[in-house]
């Protein structure tokens, strides 16, 4: 299968000062992170919040606020082409056009004052070669195609006058009108209902179904929803990779003692003595990340070797990556 | 069996529009005829998506929903049942809403708009002791320190700010408020949807030490169904402010009977 996405060796560090010392630190939310989209896949990335899997994101899009935050060094290529190195009308052919970006909260990544139609609008006549008449005609068809009745007349709404399961498809066909190859979702349906959600998601794997989208980015924490429609995923944990596996061989065999825990507490799965399972201790600040494996303070299946140092990531079996001592079998 | 809530036809509207001049006060229905009883010992569930009319019912039996909208209209009643009188909690004011508020207490969604940030710890478990009590110092201290521990806490938290704690300990931070009157109902109004899956499973563990230690009876607002499934004895299942389903958890999940249940039940995606 062809590659459409390649992160190679990624890293973007934010840069604070601590309160007592006045020194500066480094916090690495992005640590050396590898990683493939495949063409025709949906891709999920799960951890717990400050594990860095909307930096990565981010990272892709170059949407870091500097100066707070940079990337550091790393390749990231979209249809081999580094797209880190892309500046200014470079940037805009592929932000929107090429990779698009759908955000968690709606409030706040569509325009409180302008129309919906305009806002639309606006992405296809940016990026493709259309007059506004025609591109009104198109974010119609669109609004359609999201399920959004009376879209015709409802367009000319502003955001406010939407429930949050609309507008999240507002956003999605905004982020669908210039045709990208590859959407970025990044916990798109968090805030939402359960029935909202499952309409949302459903839409999203329809229209990668129907060759609209090539390829798909689905940032979440709930691994329920990785279960039910990601076909590969990777697991992340302060900052770096922990485990990458086709879905299926996830669910059933996780093999990182982190993606382990996170499977037993989402799906709250009581033990002998009535206590639903938890992984111990707290999510980390990047600022006092252990020395060795990240993950070592938490673990359960400890050795040795973990506090020392820092675990590879590697293949145990094909397509199943993990970085962890356990497996480390030299 | 104690029936420590009894609620009939119980309807709030909320004033959708503000009143302008002479124009027509409009209201939206928020909850339509609801009625339910809840027993002494039992962790009830009520799960429904938003707008659904959850939060509202769990503000009633607050008594907080004049607070919350004073032009709000409530019929219905809300009994209360301390073992020795009734009380119309919808009617009850002054002194005797003050002995009730030390029996049923409330933990809310967002631990951060729910506690005042200038506070230190301490002094925000103290301000229920110092309203309804009349315990001294040292006794209000003690009992600080006690419900901290049990809350997973410890004593040394007490001068800290609540900017110093994680989102799962300012969780259990105004849990041990709630607690520390020592309440025999508890209200949770969606406590663990704002935190960390890993955090969810801590808390809720958290919810069936307390429910041992001091002999609660929980309330328990949420539209997860899986933490439903694990922790509830019996389930409410709430739409458009009307109780479309309820009945026995593990029979309601293994057989639901209403359409939008089964919908709700069929969105839920677990593993």
């Amino acid at each position: 299968m062809n590659k459409i996405l390649q992160i190679l060796n990624l890293k973007t560090y934010f840069f604070a000062s601590d309160e007592k010392t006045n020194k500066e630190i480094v916090l690495k939310a992005v640590d050396d992170v590898s990683l493939d989209v495949y063409e025709d896949e949906i891709l999920g990335i799960v951890g717990e919040s400050g594990s860095g899997k909307t930096v990565t994101a981010q990272s892709i899009m170059q949407l870091i606020p500097e100066p707070s935050g940079k990337i550091m060094s790393g390749e990231i290529l979209y249809k081999g082409e580094d797209v880190l190195k892309k500046k200014g009308e470079d940037l805009r052919k592929i932000r929107g056009k090429e990779i698009a970006y759908i955000f968690q909260e709606t409030y706040t990544s569509l325009n409180p004052v302008i129309t919906v139609e305009e806002q639309i609008c606006e992405v296809i006549t940016t990026h493709l070669d259309k007059s506004y008449e025609e591109a009104a005609k198109i974010s119609v068809e669109l609004l359609v195609s999201m399920g959004i009745k009376d879209a015709a007349e409802r367009i000319k709404d502003y955001p406010h006058q939407f429930s949050g399961g609309m507008r999240q498809r507002i956003a999605l066909a905004m982020a669908l009108a210039a045709n990208p190859s590859l959407l970025i979702a990044d916990e798109p349906t968090t805030m939402l209902d359960v029935t909202i959600q499952k309409q949302i998601l459903d839409l999203l794997v329809s229209f990668k179904k129907n060759k609209v989208l090539t390829s798909v980015i689905f940032i979440t924490h709930n691994l329920g929803l990785v279960a039910k429609y990601c076909d590969r995923v990777a697991v992340m944990y302060a900052g770096k990779i922990q485990e990458v596996s086709p879905v299926a061989e996830l669910i059933k065999t996780p093999l990182h003692p982190y993606t382990k825990g996170l499977l037993y507490a989402s799906a709250f799965i009581k033990d002998k003595d009535n206590k639903v399972y938890i992984i111990p201790g707290n999510t980390p600040s990047l600022k006092e990340l252990p020395q060795g494996c990240k993950f070592c303070n938490r673990c359960t299946e400890t050795i040795d070797k973990c506090f020392k140092d820092e675990p590879e990531l590697i293949e145990i079996k094909p397509n199943h990556f993990v970085r962890c001592h356990l497996y480390n079998n030299e | 069996m104690n029936k420590l809530f009894e609620i009939k036809d119980l309807s709030v509207k909320y004033s959708s529009t503000k009143k302008v001049f002479g124009s027509r006060q409009k209201y939206a229905d928020a909850v339509e005829g609801v009625n339910f009883d809840f027993v002494k010992g039992e962790v009830l569930g009520i799960v429904g998506e938003s707008g659904s009319g959850k939060s509202t019912v769990s503000r009633c039996l607050l008594s907080l929903i004049k607070h919350i909208d004073k032009s709000s209209i409530v019929s219905g009643s809300v009994t209360y049942n301390d073992g020795t009188k009734s009380l119309d909690l919808l009617k009850t004011k002054g002194k005797e809403l003050k002995n009730v508020r030390k029996k049923i207490q409330g933990v809310f969604q967002d631990p951060d708009s729910s506690m005042n940030q200038r506070l230190t710890a301490g002094k925000i478990i103290e301000e229920p002791l110092l309203n309804l009590t009349d315990l001294n110092k040292q006794e209000r201290e003690e009992k600080i320190k006690a419900v901290l521990q049990k809350c997973g806490l410890s004593e040394y938290d007490i001068n800290k700010y609540p900017n110093e704690f994680s989102a799962g300990q300012k969780q259990r931070i105004c849990i041990a408020r709630a607690l520390v009157v020592e309440p025999e109902i508890l209200i949770a109004d969606e406590p663990l949807s704002s935190l960390d899956i890993s955090i969810q499973a801590q808390i809720l563990n958290l919810f069936a030490d307390l429910k041992e230690k001091y002999n609660l009876s929980i309330i328990f607002i949420t539209h997860d169904l899986n933490i439903v499934k694990v922790f509830c004895d019996r389930i409410i299942v709430m739409q458009n402010g009307k109780i479309v389903e309820q009945g026995i958890t593990s029979e309601v999940l293994a057989n639901p009977k209403d359409e939008y249940t089964k919908t709700l039940f069929t969105s839920n995606i677990t593993l």
